[in-house]
């Protein structure tokens, strides 16, 4: 059993026991809660995982890889930073593909840019995920947020690989 | 969900049904059938993956939305809440396990106990870029601890200050909330 699963396992048991606890607090109620939830977000979620691997096969990869080296300059910060917006995939893509490139001679402070902005702006967890799940208000200031910083990501991007490659 | 009108609230679903179907499809035509095969297997491990995790989540989503009293979660982290509550609602999101199946529908279900725009984004912002979960399994081995530390401590700054910007110049009225016209809407 992972880590996030264990942890995830003990949030549960400890939400459920305090509910259980609580007086005037009902698990029942609490289950009927997570009942509705569950039939309108079920139905979003197969086909969400579907659209993932498929994608990650039809992705230019190689290409990617010979545009973000380190002397790329403002060009490769751009294109990486796009690259992480659209990556469609999870983390069990994004971190391999990252450590990939970096041994594929890309710039440490490109794919620090790249991670990051697949972290604050990226369009597969918009479309597929915030947009259906939470509406289009708070998904679109979420993201309108995660622009806005992330040129600030992008400087620390660059000042930490120049702190680590001296 | 928000808006319920067209498609009878299934245009999401078809939305996403469609992206999966097209991308399958495009996969198989394009790159061929090994290409589809692999692509499918990686499917199948992400939702193996995800199954356990999306029904946990939503377990917590229940029993998260019957502990937090509506009016505690709207002092908490309702639009007067300061730059405390957007610490609360980082700190939350950075601790929280799970993907976006089990964070979304926490953040719906602060947004309607009475958390205000800005929380939310700093929720699930700190939940993207800073993740506890995330950092530990992922970026650590890929990274190495230098790099994935530095970037951490670099990021944890900007939940909170994109909170504060949403929360300033784009707040969220009543009616656009995502409430199904119930307490969240009128109580504030």
């Amino acid at each position: 059993m992972s880590i996030s699963l264990i942890l995830i396992v003990s949030f549960v048991v400890v939400a459920f026991v305090a509910v259980a606890v609580t007086p005037g607090k009902s698990v029942k109620e609490a289950l009927t809660i997570s009942w509705r939830q569950s039939y309108r977000v079920l139905p979003m979620v197969l086909p969400a995982a579907f659209i993932a691997g498929f994608l990650a096969e039809l992705l230019p990869k190689a290409l990617v890889a010979g545009l973000i080296g380190p002397d790329s300059g403002l060009v490769g910060y751009l294109l990486a930073a796009v690259a992480g917006a659209i990556l469609p995939t999870g983390p069990m893509v994004v971190l391999p593909l990252g450590a990939a490139l970096l041994k594929a001679d890309a710039g440490l402070a490109q794919i620090l840019t790249l991670y990051n902005a697949w972290t604050l702006v990226n369009l597969q967890r918009l479309i597929i995920w915030e947009l259906p799940l939470v509406g289009g208000g708070l998904a679109g200031r979420r993201f309108v947020g995660g622009l806005i910083v992330l040129p600030i990501a992008m400087l620390a991007a660059t000042l930490i690989a120049a702190l680590l490659e001296e | 969900m928000a808006k319920k009108a067209r498609f009878g609230g299934y245009g999401p679903m078809i939305f996403v049904w469609t992206l999966a179907i097209s991308a399958g499809a495009l996969c198989y035509f394009v790159k061929g059938e090994a290409a589809f095969m692999r692509g499918f297997s990686a499917d199948m491990e992400i939702i193996e993956t995800m199954a356990p995790r999306f029904l946990l989540g939503l377990l917590l989503v229940g029993f998260l939305t019957v502990l937090a009293p509506r009016e505690a979660v709207a002092r908490a982290l309702g639009a007067g809440s300061g730059v405390k509550g957007l610490v609360i609602a980082a700190g939350a999101g950075v601790l929280l396990p799970g993907g976006p199946w089990v964070i979304m529908p926490l953040a719906l279900a602060i947004a309607r106990a009475g958390a205000d725009a800005g929380a939310c984004v700093a929720f699930v912002m700190a939940w993207g870029t800073l993740g506890i979960n995330r950092t530990l399994v992922w970026e650590l081995p890929f990274l190495g601890f230098e790099t994935a530390g530095l970037r951490w401590i670099a990021a944890l700054p900007l939940p909170i200050l994109a909170g504060l910007l949403i929360r300033r110049f784009l707040p969220m009225t009543a009616a656009a909330r995502p409430a199904d016209g119930d307490a969240a809407a009128k109580g504030r």
